[in-house]
């Protein structure tokens, strides 16, 4: 399912590192993009990010499927900026006066959206979901609200299964063109809604069987036979994010834009 | 086979419902992908590059309302919140790690609006759903779209609030109404009550939701800046050419003057402070005529006020870089008029 | 371990009532089971299995809000108690879907779920999971993701993770009723080395008897929730004479293959990602042909009728179609292709059905007086005459099946093969995917094994090279009792 993302089978870079310590690395590189002021320290986390990238094997195959997306989101959110800031000194006119201010805003929006999603395609391509859930659970939250998430992964598969039997369905019965007008909008919602959500609701019952028969929420504990280990390089991924969020306070601080 | 119980308090959900939500918020995952395939038709249609979206971003929403509405539980709007961001998280979704955030929040919303009452009404439900859709716009708009119009924003908003409203409430509450006249909806526990007179309740709800609703836009419009850059400040309001004031354009013009800080708890005895009068500030935004109060506003909201035309004239007061932030040196005011952290510079 | 005197189950005069259901789903069922027996539960759909299995796993009333009167005793404790169901009671219960019980990510994690649930120490854990997964021959799967295994391979891991909680009373409902053919044989393999071995009591609900008879079961005969029927022993001329034996007697008119055929696929090839499904298949159908397709899951039949209803392209090859082909697609599950409020308007999703076609349709779907139920509120069966009969409604020239029979009763499969021969009557070309392999045998002029190797041919020399090449579960033998 997810590991459907992972392109590469090295066991290189942050795939070696344990899932919760690159969750730490994604939420320090969030902070710093949304955090720091100017461009500077976000272009340092698209370096980053890129190094890591090529140092946990290779581009992920997403990003690559991706990239037009990615690209033409990023020029979008410059050109937004570039359109709505007066301010600064204009650099030339393309119909509106273009400011140095308003290139700088842009930059900074399209920096933070692209380290924000390559940051997080590189998280789910070194990050074995199993090991996640595992992780979650150990983390000391109540097993049974963890226990969510675990299941939700688990349903995913089944999810994608039913959404494209269901299209399908649709297709065969010519109901597939889903915006000649507000009513196919309304039919195509309802006829993909309902089916799936049914499709789920019927399978409540068996899970809840599943689960309670072998003594999920007997206790308010359950034993946690594997952990994950640490090692040197969990620390030097930790250290990185410290040394993150780090950067990203003096460059408050000091104003480096 | 020993089997020892440990006492225990009677859970939020139970082992039912945790897989309700569980199943919910990996089917409301799954069908993000439906929901942006059609958002991408609705904008193409449009001929826009995103944003009509917004009609369907209800969707979104569905599924915590759905979980609350199925339960009657406070919290499961929450959990399935998080859970339904944290798959499309890992399933490779367009926005990364942010929409965790933004499903989170949904949900939240979702439960507050929807509030403790086990079967809330249409009314309420369909509130609900407006505003916890709604708020995707103002997060996104936090973190990518910072400076773009406020017009700009409170479209897109208006759009996911009716979206939300339709999408979310109504359809979740049509589903449950249809899933229990097909006898398949999955019976809990919290079923048995039977809501007594709900009409007051969902009064009070609405008028919760939309107090709620009003405060956050409020808040959100007008107080709230997570991200600004700490050295600049906004120069607006009744002003001729409003702008955004930066210390390091204006470094050049800083004067130094002596003041003494006398505030109620603070006592800070006459020294030197370097700033930037905050008359030339005004004079370059160009006071319309009838404006006749200057409000400086600090990040968390914060407001002193000052006569305009005794600031005009007055060179004791400074805006001043200190560690980064912007701060007012009032020479001649008392302390409650020193404030730290500005953000903005309002003229009424 | 489990000692040979405990596992005895003791039900009196049991009734068990849902909310908004006239009829009981069990109605005053009195049965002893003794320690270390192995009965076999069967009866149609609805006869009361799935609640009776429910009801001794402990589920029902404490999760599964019913009532319940009467008294269930394992080893002489009551289960029918408000508490949660306790798995200390010594009674672990698989269920039918293979893939719906399982709630992990790997196979490791999911047979020590229980474990881990019941707070063993880690070394206990550890070892139960190794014990159980090497009892059932399965320890190369530890490692592996839940999602990726096949449909047998999960209910084996489903078995082995009851198993890890050391049960005295093993409750197995229709394990193999979704699993293809050879999925279905590894658990039976399985079960009779369960049964013969550490005397624990073995209860399974199963409709398809004769791959159990070498387990020596005792036969308890449900029917509307009643015990109809009671065996100490069963063997397979005793099949027929209660009637618990799919015979098929089906008229098979002779095809005439002349003229142009109705559907042609050439040299089409089909893959996902790198697995190839369909290498280089070619296949002539001619007007009034059924065509059986049969073969292990995940070897390419629905994505076949995916190529053949035009909503795949094939990646080599061609694929010709009738020149206006009239499309009627019947899917796996009901709920699949079930859209609208009522059972009327699900009939004009397409086009406006009304007035006297719309009566005569539903009639012969005996679904009259329906017409305003909301669709999803009717029995399964019904639910699948209402598919089936909205995909024939516009008389469809191709006419693909995908598992129609799965969870049906005798009675509704007649009705859906009536259907079937109907259009055959009008010269449509039936594509039928099944693992109802004896059904598909008297049905069936040609069949096409998808699976290792693609084998298509008349059905009798499609299961003589089955059964020569040791694929005995998808020849009609296995399922009838023909083999030993």
């Amino acid at each position: 399912m997810i590991a459907s993302l992972v392109a590469g089978r090295t066991r290189g870079g942050l795939r070696r590192a344990t899932p919760l310590a690159n969750l730490l690395l994604l939420l320090a590189l969030l902070a710093a993009v949304l955090a720091s002021p100017g461009i500077f320290v976000k272009l340092g986390a698209l370096l980053l990010v890129l190094g890591l990238a090529a140092l946990s094997g290779g581009a992920p195959r997403t990003v690559l499927r991706r990239g037009r997306f990615v690209l033409g989101f990023s020029l979008f959110l410059l050109l937004i900026q570039v359109l709505s800031v007066r301010e600064g000194g204009v650099l030339f006119s393309i119909g509106v006066p273009v400011t140095d201010r308003g290139l700088l805003a842009g930059a900074e929006m399209a920096l933070r959206f692209l380290v924000i999603v390559l940051s997080s395609l590189l998280f789910i391509t070194v990050t074995d979901p199993d090991r996640l859930a595992r992780a979650i659970l150990a983390l000391g939250i109540p097993y049974r609200y963890g226990f969510t998430f675990v299941l939700a992964l688990r349903f995913v598969p089944f999810f994608r299964e039913e959404y494209r039997t269901v299209r399908e369905a649709q297709r065969v019965r010519g109901v597939d063109r889903p915006i000649r007008s507000l009513k196919s909008l309304r039919r195509s919602i309802r006829y993909t809604v309902l089916p799936v959500l049914v499709a789920g609701l019927a399978r409540v019952d068996t899970v809840a069987v599943s689960m309670k028969g072998r003594g999920f929420d007997l206790h308010a504990k359950r034993t946690i036979t594997r952990r994950e280990r640490w090692h040197p390089i969990d620390l030097a991924v930790v250290g990185l994010s410290l040394l993150l969020v780090a950067v990203t306070v003096l460059a408050r601080e000091r104003g480096w834009q | 086979m020993a089997e020892g119980r440990s006492p225990r308090k009677k859970p939020l959900l139970d082992v039912r419902e945790i897989v309700l939500v569980a199943l919910l918020a990996s089917a409301g995952g799954v069908l993000s992908t439906y929901v942006g395939y059609i958002g991408n038709l609705i904008n193409r249609l449009f001929g826009l590059p995103f944003g009509a979206g917004q009609l369907i971003a209800g969707l979104h929403v569905l599924w915590p309302i759905l979980a609350r509405a199925l339960t009657g539980r406070f919290g499961s709007g929450t959990l399935t919140g998080l859970v339904k961001g944290a798959v499309e998280f890992l399933s490779g979704g367009t926005h990364g790690v942010v929409i965790v955030l933004v499903d989170l929040v949904e949900g939240i919303l979702v439960d507050l609006g929807m509030g403790i009452s086990r079967r809330p009404s249409l009314a309420v439900t369909m509130v609900a759903g407006a505003v916890a859709s709604a708020s995707n716009v103002f997060l996104f708009q936090a973190i990518y779209f910072t400076g773009v119009p406020v017009a700009f924003l409170l479209v897109m908003a208006g759009l996911s609030l009716v979206s939300g409203a339709v999408c979310g409430g109504y359809l979740a509450w049509d589903l449950r109404r249809f899933l229990i006249a097909s006898r398949i909806a999955p019976s809990f526990d919290a079923d048995e009550p039977k809501a007594r007179s709900t009409f007051g309740r969902g009064l009070v709800g609405v008028l919760a939701v939309g107090l709620l609703l009003g405060g956050g836009v409020y808040y959100y419009t007008s107080v709230f800046d997570p991200f600004a850059a700490p050295d600049r400040a906004k120069v607006q309001g009744a002003l001729v050419s409003p702008f955004v004031f930066r210390y390091s354009e204006w470094a050049k013009e800083a004067v130094t003057i002596t003041a003494e800080l006398r505030g109620t708890v603070t006592y800070v005895p006459p020294r030197e402070y370097a700033g930037v009068p905050l008359a030339l500030v005004l004079e370059r935004a160009r006071p319309k005529a009838g404006a006749t109060a200057v409000e400086v506003i600090a990040e968390d909201g914060y407001t002193a006020s000052f006569e305009l035309a005794a600031i005009v004239g007055d060179r004791g007061v400074l805006l001043a870089l200190e560690e980064g932030h912007l701060r007012l040196i009032g020479a001649g005011y008392d302390g409650a008029h020193w404030v730290d952290r500005v953000t903005r510079i309002a003229v009424r | 371990m489990p000692c040979a005197s405990s596992g005895e189950i003791s039900v009196q005069s049991l009734t068990v009532r849902y909310p908004d259901r006239e009829r009981p789903a069990l109605d005053s069922v009195s049965e002893r089971i003794r320690p270390g027996e192995t009965v076999v539960v069967t009866g149609a759909s609805g006869s009361g299995k799935t609640t009776l299995f429910r009801v001794l796993g402990g589920f029902v009333p404490s999760m599964i809000r019913a009532k319940v009167e009467g008294e269930v005793l394992i080893d002489g404790i009551s289960i029918l108690t408000k508490d949660s169901p306790r798995p200390a009671a010594g009674v672990g219960l698989v269920q039918q879907d293979p893939d719906a019980q399982i709630c992990t990510l790997s196979v490791w994690e999911e047979v020590a779920f229980g474990p881990e649930n019941l707070c063993l120490p880690p070394e206990e854990v550890t070892a139960r999971v190794a014990e159980s997964l090497a009892s059932l021959g399965i320890a190369h799967l530890a490692g592996r993701e839940t999602t990726r295994l096949s449909g047998g391979e999960k209910q084996r891991v489903a078995i082995a993770s009851i198993l890890a909680l050391r049960p005295r009373v093993i409750l197995l409902d229709e394990p193999t009723a979704n699993l293809d053919p050879g999925g279905a044989k590894q658990v039976f393999d399985l079960l009779r080395s369960l049964g013969e071995r550490d005397g624990r009591t073995l209860v399974l609900a199963e409709h398809r008897l004769a791959p159990l008879l070498p387990l020596h079961p005792r036969l308890l005969l449900l029917e509307e929730g009643k015990v109809l029927l009671r065996r100490p022993s069963v063997a397979y001329s005793d099949l027929d004479s209660l009637g618990l034996r799919a015979r098929w007697e089906i008229p098979r008119p002779v095809v005439v293959r002349s003229g142009p055929p109705a559907l042609v696929l050439e040299g089409v090839s089909f893959a996902y990602g790198e697995a190839p499904l369909l290498d280089r298949l070619t296949l002539r159908l001619w007007p009034g042909e059924v065509l059986g397709v049969i073969g292990p899951n995940g070897s390419g039949k629905t994505t076949l009728l995916r190529l053949a209803a035009g909503l795949e392209r094939p990646q080599a090859g061609r694929v010709l179609r009738p020149k206006s082909p009239v499309l009627g697609f019947v899917f796996q599950h009901p709920h699949q292709q079930i859209f609208e409020r009522t059972v009327r308007r699900e009939f004009s999703v397409e086009d406006e059905i009304a007035g006297a076609r719309l009566a005569d349709l539903l009639r012969r779907a005996r679904l009259d007086g329906l017409e305003e139920a909301p669709p999803l509120s009717l029995s399964l069966g019904e639910q699948r005459r209402l598919t089936v009969a909205t995909a024939l409604s516009r008389g469809p020239n191709l006419l693909l099946l995908d598992e129609p029979f799965i969870g049906q009763d005798r009675e509704n499969v007649v009705w859906i093969l009536s259907q079937i021969l109907a259009a055959r009557e009008r010269g449509a070309v039936t594509l039928l995917v099944s693992h109802d392999i004896p059904l598909v045998a008297s049905l069936c002029d040609r069949l096409l094994y998808l699976g290792e190797e693609a084998v298509e041919g008349e059905t009798a020399e499609v299961f003589d090279h089955l059964e020569s090449t040791r694929r005995e579960a998808f020849t009609p033998g296995y399922w009838e009792g023909g083999l030993r």
